[in-house]
């Protein structure tokens, strides 16, 4: 057997073997967690501005001061707009995470590898010339050779990945179902605070509404029909994006574990990218109503 | 929940129940309503807080694991550079081979 065909073979071998990483799967998983980020922080501007309206709604009849709508009741902050911010914060923190293992799951180092090894392959060239081997089969030779050393670079390269995700995946697993319960613990309270925010807004409508058969009380009407609307359709993107975030460390464990098989169900992706898609259709045509408050 | 927040609160819930018993003006039961709707959302904030400490640790942790991933970046490009110091060997072997 020539060493040029048993080049090939032990090539062939290499490949057949190769470890492979699930790309496509990060992908998934990385562009979910974003659009449920998007979503949410839609979800939390309306929040705010719902708090603004509320804020209005619950004015005593006392004098005005430069601090009156100050989010202060008794000493106490019931500014929910912090609280929001740093939740955000949190959940770009795990969608960052998701981020960054894409990437590195991502084949992008292989190009690398690929340059190397053409360089490779020429410099075994020049050398197999100057050693006064024919041209012709010098190129043969050194062309072979660098196609075994950038498949067994990728290879290295995959493995290194894959081993790297395994340890990566496994450290982080707890802290992202830790991240997902705490987002869904928040948005229960969120929920609350929409529904106190909403009770009292209403009730101040009915203690200012401008007199029955008005233009005035029928744009009065409007607006806080918008103001309802908007933050009817901000409680339910607050249960979709946490039932959404929850799907998270699930299908997270999922392709942790095909990284150790070639085939695995995929039924906790499929399920993240339907409710991160979910999540993401609340907001359309009504976008910005709540700022439109009586 | 922060108690003394809850029992202000719960006291004040019970003042409205007097005062909507008592028959009270329909102003000064809205201005209690309102304040009751204000401390509620600050027992809210108050639940709301206590749940930052925990949401510090986790993404702290996550920060962490990002950072082994650019650690991991960099032994990956080490097979790179491997492939580089071979050719580089080579260039000079030719070189050498040239020379003589």
């Amino acid at each position: 057997m020539s060493y040029e065909r048993l080049l090939a073979i032990v090539l062939l071998v290499l490949l057949g073997c190769s470890a492979s990483v699930p790309e496509a799967k990060f992908h998934v998983l990385a562009s979910s967690g974003a659009r449920i980020l998007s979503t949410t922080g839609d979800t939390y501007a309306r929040i705010v501005r719902l708090e603004q309206a509320f804020i209005v709604a619950s004015m005593g009849d006392e004098k005005l001061t430069p601090d009156s709508f100050r989010p202060v009741v008794e000493g106490r902050s019931f500014d929910l707009e912090p609280e929001l911010a740093f939740r955000q914060a949190a959940l770009g923190v795990l969608v960052k995470y998701l981020r960054v293992l894409e990437a590195f799951a991502s084949s992008e180092t292989d190009a690398d590898v690929d340059k190397a090894s053409l360089e490779l392959g020429a410099s075994l060239e020049g050398l197999m010339e100057t050693a006064a081997i024919s041209k012709e089969r010098g190129a043969q030779v050194s062309g072979i050779l660098a196609t075994g050393v950038d498949a067994i670079g990728r290879e290295v390269s995959a493995r290194q990945r894959a081993r790297a995700l395994d340890r990566v995946m496994d450290a982080s697993q707890k802290d992202i179902e830790r991240l997902a319960n705490l987002v869904a613990e928040s948005h229960a309270k969120l929920d609350r605070a929409i529904d106190v925010m909403v009770g009292q807004i209403v009730a101040r409508a009915n203690v200012v509404r401008p007199p029955p058969a008005t233009v005035g009380r029928d744009e009065f009407y409007v607006a806080l029909a918008s103001t309802l609307r908007g933050a009817k359709e901000a409680h339910r993107a607050l249960l979709a994006t946490a039932e959404a975030v929850k799907q998270i460390p699930v299908a997270h464990a999922q392709i942790r574990q095909t990284l150790a098989q070639t085939r695995a169900p995929l039924d906790a992706l499929k399920t993240l990218a339907h409710k991160a898609e979910e999540a993401g259709t609340f907001y359309g045509s009504t976008q910005k109503t709540i700022g439109q408050t009586p | 929940m922060s108690d003394p927040l809850s029992e202000r609160l719960e006291r004040l819930k019970q003042g409205l129940d007097d005062l909507c018993a008592g028959g009270a003006e329909d102003r000064a039961l809205f201005e209690l309503r309102s304040e009751i709707a204000r401390l509620s959302l600050a027992v809210i904030v108050s639940d709301l807080e206590e749940e930052d400490t925990s949401y510090l640790s986790a993404t702290l942790e996550l920060d962490r694991a990002i950072e082994s991933i650019e650690a991991a970046k960099q032994d990956t490009a080490s097979v790179t550079i491997a492939i580089r110091a071979a050719a580089t060997s080579v260039a000079l072997v030719e070189k050498a081979l040239e020379a003589r």
